[in-house]
């Protein structure tokens, strides 16, 4: 089983080591060679067979350094004209989108020990997919940073003793969403965006919100915070809207 | 378009960015150094309040809204809150705003 939010996470590490040749096979199975033909991913690997096929997304790559709104916008229209028939602006899609291109510009990190300059510059990805069977719009959001636990920010909040070094690796997300963190320093002003998220997805704006970053997956819409035997390097975020 | 109203989707983008200038196109900051102070300034000499809509953009980051109008507290060092007016629709995204700019101003103090 693949998913679109796979998808995204299966090129973005591809696409870190370009020295590093990945080869691999189309699937077999129809659905998950499907979602692979229409998310766009055939459009950043070398391929011998033929997979043209119906668009259903838009599988994006772009410089840490920009927050732009320009292009969240078009990334919107484009997946809501594919699934609803109409281009549809959405708010939350918007906020959300945004926050994730904040968090990764204030969260980025030059990583020399990668092959090249290029490799080493953080990115983020972003794909949007028409679910039209379902009606939805799923996005998906990664950078290859260095993931939330590891942020300077959390880093620079331990020191300070307002994140208990016991306190648990879901307990920290967990109160991150909720805005605990946040309010605890007092003084800050920043880490107001996964809060505002969280409202989002309770006020059922935005579904399915999910985030995975270094040990934690937390499927944020169901209150499941889950830890993780392996650590997945970067901040992923995935989300639904629905008409 | 008057010197005592912003409609920040007409007047700056209806596709406003991050925090600072350096993350990319319209910031919050931008916004703040090149129309939200310079009118609230104007406002202030007139003895008028200044209105801000935000109504009509394709959305917001928190840190746009918190570096326009906790910014404007931070730069200009004084209480802005009872100054600006803000029109939405949206009476969270009206809270959130004024609460950035409260925030600012308790430290002050």
């Amino acid at each position: 089983m693949i998913t679109p939010d796979a998808a995204l996470a299966l090129i973005a590490t591809i696409k870190k080591f370009p020295k590093r040749a990945v080869q691999g096979s189309v699937p077999v199975a129809e659905i998950p060679k499907t979602l692979l033909k229409q998310s766009g991913f055939f459009d950043h690997v070398r391929h011998k067979v033929d997979l043209k096929g119906t668009k259903s997304g838009v599988l994006t790559r772009y410089n840490s350094k920009q927050v732009d709104g320009e292009l969240a916008q078009r990334l919107i229209l484009r997946g809501t004209e594919l699934a609803f028939g109409a281009p549809t602006p959405s708010e939350a899609a918007y906020c959300v989108l945004l926050e994730g291109m904040q968090n990764t510009v204030d969260h980025a990190h030059y990583t020399p020990e990668l092959d090249d300059e290029e490799s080493a510059r953080e990115r983020w990805w972003a794909l949007v997919y028409a679910d039209e069977e379902r009606n939805r719009v799923c996005f998906a959001m990664l950078d290859t940073g260095v993931g939330i636990l590891k942020s300077a920010r959390l880093k620079k909040l331990r020191k300070l003793g307002l994140v208990l070094n016991t306190a648990s690796d879901t307990g920290i997300i967990r109160d991150m969403f909720a805005g605990v963190i946040q309010s605890r320093t007092g003084l800050d002003n920043r880490g107001k965006g996964l809060p505002a998220i969280q409202q989002l997805s309770d006020a059922g704006s935005i579904k399915d919100l999910t985030l995975v970053s270094n040990t934690v997956c937390a499927r944020v819409g169901a209150n499941d915070y889950a830890s993780m035997d392996a650590s997945f390097g970067g901040t992923l975020l995935y989300w639904e809207i629905e008409k | 378009m008057s010197e005592l109203y912003i409609s920040i989707a007409k007047d700056f983008t209806p596709t406003p960015g991050g925090r600072y200038e350096k993350d990319g196109d319209w910031s919050g900051e931008v916004f703040r150094d090149t129309l939200l102070e310079p009118r609230l300034k104007t406002a202030v000499a007139l003895k008028q309040k200044l209105v801000v809509d935000l109504d009509g953009t394709a959305g917001y980051a928190t840190s746009f809204l918190e570096e326009a109008f906790g910014g404007l507290v931070r730069l200009l060092k004084t209480k802005v809150s009872t100054l600006i007016t803000i029109e939405t629709d949206n009476s969270l995204r009206k809270r959130e705003v004024i609460s950035y700019m409260t925030d600012e101003e308790k430290k002050l103090q």
